[in-house]
């Protein structure tokens, strides 16, 4: 590299004074789009030529599907395709590979997919499915999940015939010998029940075709694309490079936009069948029928303590409701047992789990991902104990609260812990003590109006929590001979902002402002590799993406003022859109005029991710 | 094809003439027809009001509205909001209130906002909470579109 001539650095105009973006309230990057309604969802995109996709769903709960007819809707005008299962390849989709997306054999579930239509509109769509005859035969039905591994139960699953989806175990210690040693134990069942997302935006997707190369764009709301990549590739039967995936904005997630579900490959098949863009979206009646809920648990909890407050074990017994077809969801008791273990100091733990199958509503993953069960459960069993120990809920807890340092059974080290000050702090504000006292003391009163405070506590994993076999996160940087930088992310936007907090952590780091900086992060044929937007980890594993990219850049950078002046890159930082002086903040040249005197100066790299 | 009618209103300020089908809502002849998509469909039934829009100044569902029975009357939507000075505060104040997350509730919350701050420019927490109770959030809490609402009323006071 050689230039002209050497830059005297600029004593004036004088620097402005450095200012940091770190600590500021900065706007989401989003908000003003969203606040002027021109954010455009799933909803709102149409792509030429687009046909409407509607699904037929059962109304049985478990029942052999004799035959299908479909003549009558084949034969509307401006129906354009009509699948059932004889169309597709036999392959089930969700971690257990048992949810066909048309369902052939048999129905398992009230919201069964059982074929699917491609027309000019949704209401053509809609009356091509009243034209479908269905002739079922009734099976027995399983409504219990505490039924589903009794002998002679109903078979939901026939490649499972003792109905466990799957089931987990973990041990540390030797429960029996905390329980010998307990002066005091107790026994509960805990029964939690439904709860669906009910994301405001409905769920939606648009397979689109490339008739030339046989390339997939699919503009879908998932939480994960990459790994939707590789999953619509298999069951697809295509090559993944093959498959794009655009993300629009997501109108709520909250956990139900992880796994693959019917629709979407049912849409990919409608598409391929008519040879134009196929478009579908649940109504809202659809979204509650046939979107995944929170499974509902039947925790079996035994714990016990010493007299004087010292817990000394934990056995927990799970069974999950799995619905008829297994989700991501069912891997919750991996967060479930590490609650078990680990809130709290437990010195012998044991845990078994089983998620069964039944012809209830399918369960998926959503925000928690099983810890809400396990913690409400273990707390509400806290105060139990307290109570058969005559101690302070609060006391009984702090003497149990774990501490900087220490290790819980399960292997998880507390670097620093602020479990005792979120206690205590949580207890002064809500003035607990005095409340719990009085408000117990008058539980037996005559009236129908009672008081209770109660305190619970948390233990949660964040910033990757390596669900996946790998976690990690790319960036690209691309600076423009202007100084302005587009960051190129695989980490998705859910609206918790992540698009801010990484654009914050660039610009930071450049001495841009914030609106220096476009974020790209919704296609993945642009954008580097992420597992998903999931398990508060964007902020710690993409955040730190951004930032290593944003360092070597700005290295990359200082080294080329340096060869400018004659000044060492250790002597030059970024700030305000200028290459200043470290010390002082002198302004030496300007960001843009300097990234304008590189082009292709560089050496060219092999951009990994 | 369902009977259409030619029906003529006031759109965000313009004149606007449409042939509809008689059966249509106001949320289908908005989005589909008119390509305003700011208005959403969260349910379809008047619960959610993530369509929210102004019809002659007051709220209402778009999905509860026949499309004909907007035939010359005066119809305000988020796109309408967004190109309006006056509303500009309250956009303002949500942004800044970190009241938008996924955000597919955030244009019916600000045309509702709108509403409630034209019939009472000074509301209470209550009586903001009570304005709102017809728009559902699934992100927020409502506590920052509250705050937002009530930031809004102060700002547009200043400006009064």
């Amino acid at each position: 590299m050689h230039y002209e001539s050497k830059v005297e650095p600029r004593e004036t105009p004088p620097s402005p004074p450095r200012s940091s973006l770190i600590g500021q309230r900065i706007p989401k990057l989003d908000a003003p789009d969203k606040t002027s309604g021109r954010t455009r969802y799933i909803h709102d995109l149409n792509l030429p030529g687009q046909l409407y996709g509607k699904i037929l769903r059962t109304d049985r709960v478990h029942a052999r599907i004799v035959s299908i007819d479909t003549r009558a809707a084949r034969a509307l005008p401006g129906v354009h395709a009509v699948l059932t299962a004889a169309d597709l390849p036999r392959r089930g989709i969700g971690i257990n590979k048992d949810n066909p997306p048309l369902k052939g054999d048999k129905v398992r579930s009230p919201r069964d997919e059982i074929a699917a239509v491609a027309a000019e509109s949704e209401a053509l769509a809609e009356q091509a499915l009243r034209l479908i005859r269905v002739e079922y035969e009734e099976l027995p039905t399983l409504f219990d999940p505490r039924r589903a591994r009794l002998p002679g139960a109903p078979v939901i699953q026939e490649s499972k015939p003792d109905n466990l989806s799957i089931g987990f175990d973990y041990a540390h210690g030797d429960v029996d010998a905390g329980a010998a040693e307990s002066d005091v134990i107790v026994e509960d069942t805990y029964a939690l029940h439904y709860v669906t997302h009910c994301c405001m935006g409905v769920s939606g997707i648009i397979a689109d075709f490339d008739d030339n190369s046989g390339n997939l764009t699919l503009y879908s709301n998932t939480q994960v694309p990459f790994l939707h990549k590789r999953e619509f590739a298999e069951v697809l039967e295509m090559d993944p490079s093959r498959i794009r995936i655009i993300q629009p904005p997501i109108g709520g997630g909250f956990g139900s936009k992880l796994d693959i579900y019917p629709f979407e490959p049912i849409v990919v098949y409608l598409a391929r069948a008519t040879r134009r863009p196929v478009k579908l979206l649940f109504t809202r009646e659809e979204e509650f029928i046939a979107s995944p809920t929170r499974q509902p648990a039947l925790v079996r909890l035994r714990s016990g303590a010493k007299r004087d407050g010292t817990l000394t074990f934990r056995d927990m017994d799970v069974l999950l409701d799995n619905g008829a077809y297994t989700s991501w969801g069912a891997t919750i008791p991996f967060v479930m047992m590490q609650t078990a273990s680990s809130l709290y100091r437990v010195p012998h733990c044991r845990f078994h789990s089983a998620a069964v199958y039944t012809n209830n509503p399918t369960a998926g993953s959503f925000r928690g991902y099983g810890n809400l069960q396990a913690t409400f459960a273990i707390e509400q069993q806290m105060d139990r104990l307290a109570e058969r120990l005559g101690l302070d809920p609060l006391e009984f807890r702090l003497r149990n609260a774990q501490q900087a340092g220490e290790t819980t059974g399960q292997g998880m080290h507390f670097k620093s812990c602020g479990f005792r000050e979120c206690l205590e702090t949580a207890a002064r504000a809500s003035d607990y003590v005095r409340k719990q006292a009085e408000y117990a003391a008058r539980r037996d009163d005559a009236g129908p109006v009672k008081r209770g405070i109660g305190l619970a506590s948390m233990l949660h994993v964040g910033g990757g929590a390596k669900i996946y076999p790998s976690d990690g996160c790319g960036t690209i940087l691309k600076l423009d001979d202007f100084g302005h930088v587009t960051l190129l992310t695989g980490a998705s936007e859910i609206g918790q902002g992540s698009e801010t907090v990484l654009a914050q952590l660039v610009c930071e780091e450049l001495g841009v402002p914030m609106t220096a900086v476009t974020v790209v992060n919704n296609d993945t044929e642009v954008t580097p590799w992420d597992v998903g937007v999931h398990a508060s980890r964007t902020t710690f594993i993409a955040g730190n993406s951004a930032l290593g990219a944003a360092r070597l850049a700005k290295e990359k950078i200082l080294n080329a003022a340096a060869a400018l002046t004659d000044l060492e890159p250790t002597q030059l930082d970024l700030t305000g859109g200028w290459v200043v002086r470290r010390d002082g903040d002198a302004q030496v040249m300007t960001l843009d005029k300097l990234l304008r005197s590189l082009h292709f100066k560089d050496k060219a790299e092999l951009v990994v991710t | 094809m369902p009977l259409q009618r030619e029906i003529e209103f006031t759109l965000n300020g313009s004149r606007a003439r449409v042939a509809v089908p008689v059966t249509a809502t106001a949320l289908s002849m908005l989005r589909d027809q008119l390509g305003l998509t700011g208005t959403k469909y969260g349910c379809g039934e008047g619960e959610c009001g993530a369509c929210t829009i102004l019809l002659d100044g007051a709220s209402v569902n778009a999905c509860l509205l026949f499309a004909v029975d907007c035939d010359g009357r005066s119809v305000t939507t988020i796109e309408g909001l967004a190109r309006d000075d006056t509303a500009k505060p309250l956009r303002d104040a949500f942004v800044r209130a970190g009241a938008v997350q996924c955000g597919f509730c955030t244009p019916g919350f600000v045309v509702q906002g709108k509403f409630l701050l034209e019939r009472n420019p000074h509301p209470d927490e209550a009586q903001i909470r009570r304005g709102i109770e017809g728009n559902l959030c699934r992100c927020t809490g409502y506590r920052k579109i509250i705050d937002a609402i009530a930031d809004a009323a102060t700002a547009l006071d200043g400006n009064r």
